[in-house]
């Protein structure tokens, strides 16, 4: 009877655990979902924290640069799991399979350590690695090392309950650890401590536990010599607390990617804060937990019959719990309660809005990408987003009506030279335009400083094969295909190119080489670049509404109204609302009436332009209080913007 | 243990051992038998195929690009017993000790290749026999080179490497460190010899400087002197080792926008000379002329000669301040030229011109001469002085003795060779080519006859067959060398990273004074024209009849009248100018090419526009200056065209967008609507054509 309530309370245990990971996985693929990582390298989160993605690709020349340190399997292992986070389903998967292995294996140390009063303890790892993923800036590799740190302590008190000499236990201590820092690196000392304090509290061998400390301590140093590292990343890399490097190169990183105090809004959101102590701070905590655990789950049985305070403040406690221990049930409960205090208070949610919108715009999800953006104020985001925001106004058909929604200036359409890398998206943005050898170039300096990520190689394999260099497309497609993520789609280009080397039934590619200039020009502004692109191609709809955009940005009025006629070769048969601004402006100007080609204005522009004429002339020279004025009656309208160079704060 | 592990145990184990003795065991494998002729040799990758090889090469391991679910391949030679691959994948390895044995025995010999292919459907094909020749002359054992990704701007993660041609082996000299932004280049040896040699960095915290290695001690040398402000490039040894001349040049990296992407302008380059011995630096007017580029310095074999490159300024010196593209970047051609040098005085020679790029129609760049002195090799490309980044980019010889030089038919491509080096005997060289996909330099050796002729090249072998096919890195300035570098990696960065560059300084030299820089500006007024009467009435008359005579499309007559009125007063008069824009339109964009004059045009234009400016800006009456103001739009309209019928499309574009804003400025729509219309065209390279009255 006794055994079948026992069954019956596991097989509970099990079914509500099960749950909890159920909605653990839940929690992750749905709200923090790891595809936002896997798009967001190089991104700068607006505390200053900078992500810098893993790259993996299959091939054992990868797999060299990892096998040379201490700690590189465990890298290499986590930069292949990293690559599935591009999978809706994978990503979330293997995060929650981590929080639970973690989960399994405590218990089952605490279990060995023989102090099943402590099993509560095991929820522990899931919901600090659960405050982990909430701050968006872990890697996978701070998670994985010390559960294969727990996973050897685990084996090695299962193994030294039956093998008893002492010379046999320290082999069994030693070999893995030489082999586990190898693998793992600094984290290894997570073992070390294991097995020390459970020889020297738990098993009270006090020798034998001394010398695995001593040992592990020395191990490093020894690695530090072997591998030619320092002894500071000799001990703690990569646990990703000890980060000094990183945090440098975050700053440095940071500080070209988004000039400090800059932010969509023009609001100091990202003003320099480097948040590394922040996300060291989390990470720190999962290994205090572990270290903690370790003195703690030797000890807890003499603690329990010591009679201790502590054991005395904990049965007081227990008087005012009706039911003594709780029930699985109860247990879930609370677990589930705590889980979701934890999603609920440790979210970095201007993170996530960032990562969101950075992710949706680099999948191309134009509409949801704007419906995020405005969802949040503008502030919010970071400077270099009103590029994305930019082109999201283009894709959806809103860029000459809607774009002074949004803080505007001169350099929010596109960026040339070898900074158009620091711009995620831009790349991605010229080839669009069908500036191809700008794409070129700075697909290639991408390569250079962000390395071969699976995006910069897809763009230069579709650069090389616009431009008619199928062998040089072939090499990136060859290089891609080692991809883990992106390898059927370069298979399916190196087949395609086989049968077709110059892909002439590609729409796409046809498209691309329909508008990409035929003629050399060098170092052109971006007026002339978009202009000789209009000249190869008068149906580019693209560098046509680029083109307008530049010239409202630069307050060229009577450029915008001299080319309202080539809105005929893109077959538009409207004015959008910002270039009919921009005519009447310059109408009002030069008091010439422009040739509109036979299109109309809006009754209701005419009246807001004059207006906005009229507040001009009244508050000329009190440009704030221009603004003001102009802000109340007409926030989103290109007048504000060409009066007192503002736009967007509506949002 | 239980006793199903331990059943496991032995079943594995047993299993293993089966496996052993059926490879020792089992029978000897053998060339198919039954086979099927192909008729053809096998295609593989890269192509060994009718090359030379040397001796010492490490095994040129290759795909087959054949179908087939086996592949056999049977080498052989005169001499020596071949051998056999198999494999079940295309990638052929050969084994590195048989490889060896076969081409030492057989030097001046035949190597053979026969590929069979087992077909899906279980038949084997053999392909017909593909052969090389393995060279008596053996190359250099070690290669130094630097590889790095196919970057324009930006340096994180590139290295110089060394690589030992016998085997496989690759070891890095001086990598830059990722996230240094140090770029490592120019690495030159004394005669392929590397106890004396140097290496330059630039970028990174440490800035630029040379290392220079001597008896594997490095030194660190500031090579900015008083007399150049950049660094030392392009280093090349004297044969005493103690002699080190190098280029300073100034650069500006820019892109096309249509073809070949990348490409570098020198605006400033001359030579100088480093002395070991005193760290001084020194140049000679010979080496330095202001109104020339020196470039790419070579030693000849004895040290008597230095040879050059060197081609004459045509841009303002101002423009290297701004680090402007002159629009005529692409006439810089440059000549090969050499200077006498005697070593016991020091003293320089004449300077002499060796192949002059008029002769050739193109640009001479990086000569290096074999180390009997006879033959100097070099490469051409149709402009400017960075081969690499151009696809017209070939190698050529010249034979020093008699003055002939010709293309290497052979090596050459459609893509870019360049960075060539000559092996100590002389009878190999190495160099870059991008002819596998137009992107990626990767380095070939090439066995030169005694003639002078080149043989078809061997690509750089590697142990993965399938290296090259997602390597994406390009390999340059191949420098094969006999012995490997005797300082290692640590010292060098250590030099770098550690130590405090010693200045050189600049030993003072005569030095031919600095002639005023050549006016180039177009259009500039010319005031040396013959004076002449001015006449205005005629200037006005002539101009209202000319307009007359437009206006009715006699158009030859209309220029006649323009032209008397234009002469009947001094050309920069303001009289002139009217009938100088009607003139400037008509020749810039008359439809009949009999009566278009485009540079008459453009001299014309030009003249207008500078005359117009003038009375814009400094006339006494109001009225003028605005009536002249009002004109500008179209006179700089006129321009554009006169540009454009020039073939100088960019400029045209240029003035016609000033032009296009004055007239939105000054309200003139539909003048700006017109030149928007002209810009388009502009743009696509054509000139614009007045519509014909017919």
């Amino acid at each position: 009877m006794n055994r079948r309530t026992t069954d019956r309370g596991a097989i509970l245990s099990g079914i509500l655990t099960a749950t909890f990971f159920l909605f653990y996985y839940s929690y992750v693929r749905a709200c923090l979902d790891p595809r936002m990582l896997y798009h967001a390298n190089d991104l700068v989160l607006p505390s200053g924290q900078w992500i810098e993605f893993p790259i993996c690709v299959w091939g054992t020349a990868f797999f060299k640069e990892f096998a040379g340190r201490p700690g590189g399997l465990i890298q290499y292992l986590a930069a292949i799991c990293s690559q599935f986070y591009h999978d809706p389903c994978l990503g979330p998967l293997i995060l929650t399979l981590l929080a639970c292995l973690a989960s399994i294996f405590t218990d089952r140390l605490i279990r060995l350590g023989g102090s099943p009063g402590m099993r509560w303890l095991r929820y522990g790892p899931p919901l600090l690695l659960l405050i982990t993923y909430n701050r968006y800036t872990f890697l996978l590799e701070n998670c994985l090392a010390p559960l294969a740190a727990l996973m050897a302590a685990a084996g090695y008190v299962l193994a030294s309950k039956r093998l008893q000499a002492a010379p046999i236990r320290f082999v069994l201590f030693a070999l893995p650890a030489a082999v586990l820092y190898y693998a793992v690196g600094g984290p290894f000392l997570l073992f070390a401590v294991w097995c020390g304090l459970y020889e020297l509290l738990g098993r009270r061998r006090y020798f034998l536990g001394g010398s695995y400390l001593l040992v592990a301590s020395g191990i490093p140093l020894l690695g530090a010599s072997l591998f030619h590292v320092t002894a500071a990343e000799a001990y703690f890399s990569p646990s990703g607390i000890f980060s000094f490097e990183r945090t440098v190169s975050a700053a440095y990183s940071a500080e070209r990617v988004m000039p400090k105090g800059s932010s969509l809004g023009g609001h100091g959101a990202g003003s320099g804060l480097f948040g590394e102590p922040a996300k060291s701070a989390s990470l720190a905590a999962f290994y205090l937990f572990f270290f903690l655990a370790a003195a703690l789950v030797p000890l807890a049985p003499r603690l329990a019959t010591s009679g201790s305070v502590v054991t005395a403040w904990a049965k007081k406690l227990a008087r005012y719990y009706p039911g003594g221990k709780p029930t699985p049930l109860q247990e879930f409960l609370i677990l589930l309660t705590a889980a979701a205090c934890v999603a609920w208070c440790t979210l970095d949610a201007s993170a996530h809005k960032v990562l969101r919108a950075n992710y949706l715009a680099r999948v191309e999800a134009w509409p949801e990408f704007l419906e995020q953006i405005e969802k949040h104020p503008s502030s919010d985001y970071p400077a270099y987003m009103i590029l994305d925001v930019n082109r999201a106004l283009f894709e959806t058909g809103q860029l000459g009506s809607k774009m002074f929604a949004y803080p505007q200036n001169r350099d929010s359409l596109l960026r040339q030279g070898w900074q158009t890398v620091l711009y995620k998206g831009n790349c991605e943005l010229l080839l669009r335009l069908g500036r191809v050898n700008e794409a070129e170039h700075a697909a290639l300096e991408a390569l250079e400083i962000t390395g071969e990520r699976p995006e910069t190689l897809r763009i230069l394999a579709t650069v090389y094969i616009v431009k008619h260099q199928p062998e040089a497309a072939r090499v990136f497609l060859r290089g891609l295909s080692r991809d883990i993520a992106q390898a059927a789609w370069a298979r399916d280009r190196l087949r395609r190119l086989e049968e077709d080397p110059l892909l002439t039934s590609d729409p796409e590619i046809q498209h691309l080489r329909s508008i990409m200039p035929e003629t050399d020009a060098v170092t052109p502004s971006q007026e002339e670049m978009l202009l000789a692109l209009l000249a190869r191609n008068p149906g580019n709809r693209m560098a046509l509404e680029y083109l307008m955009a530049y010239y409202l940005l630069t307050k060229q009025a009577g450029k915008v109204a001299c080319n309202i006629g080539r809105l005929e070769d893109v077959g538009d048969p409207t004015i959008p609302e910002h270039y009919a601004e921009a005519v009447l402006l310059y109408s009002n100007a030069t008091g010439r009436p422009p040739d509109l080609g036979g299109r109309s204005i809006g009754q209701r522009t005419v009246e807001q332009v004059r207006e906005a004429i009229r507040l001009a002339r009244e508050y000329q020279g009190d440009a704030e209080s221009l603004d003001r004025a102009l802000r109340a009656g007409f926030p989103n309208s290109y007048c504000r913007y060409f009066f007192t160079g503002r736009s967007g704060d509506a949002r | 243990m239980s006793i199903s592990h331990r059943a496991g145990v032995l079943c594995g184990l047993a299993v293993a051992a089966a496996a052993v003795l059926c490879c020792l065991l089992g029978p000897r494998r053998t060339v198919p038998e039954n086979y099927a002729d192909a008729g053809r040799p096998a295609e593989i990758d890269p192509d060994y195929s009718n090359c030379t090889i040397p001796p010492n090469i490490a095994p040129l391991n290759f795909v087959v690009k054949e179908t087939g679910s086996d592949y056999c391949l049977r080498v052989y030679s005169q001499r020596g017993e071949g051998f056999l691959v198999f494999n079940s994948t295309a990638g052929i390895v050969f084994p590195a000790k048989k490889w060896k044995t076969l081409l030492e025995s057989n030097p001046g010999g035949e190597l053979h290749f026969d590929v069979y292919v087992r077909r899906t459907e279980g038949r084997w094909l053999r392909f017909d026999t593909i052969t090389n020749r393995i060279s008596p002359e053996r190359v250099d054992s070690y290669l130094v080179y630097r590889r790095l990704k196919p970057v324009h701007n930006v340096f994180r993660s590139m290295g110089t490497y060394q690589r030992n041609l016998s085997t496989y082996e690759e070891s890095p000299l001086l990598p830059s460190g990722r996230d240094s932004g140090r770029c490592v280049n120019c690495h030159t040896f004394t005669n392929n010899d590397p106890d004396t040699m140097c290496l330059h960095t630039r970028g990174g915290k440490e800035g630029a400087a040379m290392l220079l290695v001597k008896d594997a001690k490095a030194t660190k040398i500031n090579t900015r002197t008083s007399f150049n402000s950049s660094p030392a490039a392009y280093t090349s040894w004297h044969p005493n080792g103690r002699l080190a001349a190098f280029a300073v040049i100034e650069v500006v990296q820019f892109h096309h926008a249509a073809g070949n992407s990348d490409d570098v302008f020198v605006h400033a380059s001359d030579l100088c000379v480093y002395d070991r011995d005193s760290n001084g630096v020194s140049s000679v007017p010979q080496l330095s002329d202001p109104d020339r580029l020196e470039t790419f310095p070579t030693w000849s074999p004895d040290g008597k000669y230095l040879y050059f490159c060197s081609a004459p300024r045509l841009w303002e010196k101002g423009l290297i301040r701004k680090r402007e593209l002159p629009l005529n970047y692409r006439q810089a051609r440059y000549d090969l030229m050499r200077v006498g040098y005697d070593d016991s005085t020091g003293a320089w020679g004449e300077l002499e011109p060796v192949l002059l790029s008029q002769d050739t129609g193109l640009s001479i760049n990086e000569p290096r001469i074999s180390p009997d002195g006879r033959f100097l090799l070099f490469c051409m490309a149709d402009y400017g002085c960075f081969p690499v980044f151009r696809e017209s980019s070939d190698l050529y010889m010249i034979c020093l003795e008699t003055g002939r030089y010709w293309r290497l038919e052979n090596i050459n491509s459609r893509y870019s060779e360049s960075w060539h080096c000559w092996s100590t005997n002389g009878r190999w060289i190495t160099f870059a080519s991008k002819r596998r996909d137009g992107l990626f330099g990767r380095v070939y050796l090439s066995y030169v006859d005694p003639h002078g002729d080149a043989r078809k090249p061997v690509l750089l072998p590697q142990q993965d067959p399938n290296f090259y096919a997602a390597f994406l890195e390009n390999f340059n300035v191949p420098e094969l060398i006999a012995k490997p570098v005797g300082i290692g990696r640590a010292e060098l960065l250590r030099a770098i990273e550690e130590s405090e560059a010693s200045d050189a300084r600049f030993v003072d030299a005569p030095r031919a004074s600095e002639t005023a820089a050549r006016e180039t500006a177009p259009g500039k007024p010319q005031t040396d024209l013959p004076p002449r009467t001015s006449d205005l009435e005629t200037a006005q008359r002539e101009f209202s009849r000319g307009q007359a005579s437009e206006k009715a499309s006699r158009i030859e007559e209309a220029v006649k009248h323009y032209l008397r009125s234009v002469q009947s007063v001094p050309e920069h008069e303001p009289a002139a100018i009217p009938a100088a824009i009607r003139l400037a339109r008509i020749y810039a964009t008359h439809p009949s090419p009999e009566v278009r004059n485009a540079e008459e045009a453009l001299r014309l234009a030009i003249l207008a526009r500078q005359g117009v400016a003038l009375i814009a800006r400094s006339a006494p009456d109001q009225r003028v200056r605005r009536d002249s103001q009002a004109t500008l739009p179209g006179l700089m309209d006129t321009l554009a065209a006169a540009y454009a019928e020039n073939g100088r499309f960019l400029e045209a574009a240029k003035t016609a967008l000033e032009a296009e804003t004055m007239a939105l400025d000054q309200g003139q729509l539909e003048l700006a609507g017109e030149i928007r219309d002209r810009l388009d065209l502009y743009f696509i390279n054509r000139p614009y054509r007045t519509p014909s009255p017919n």
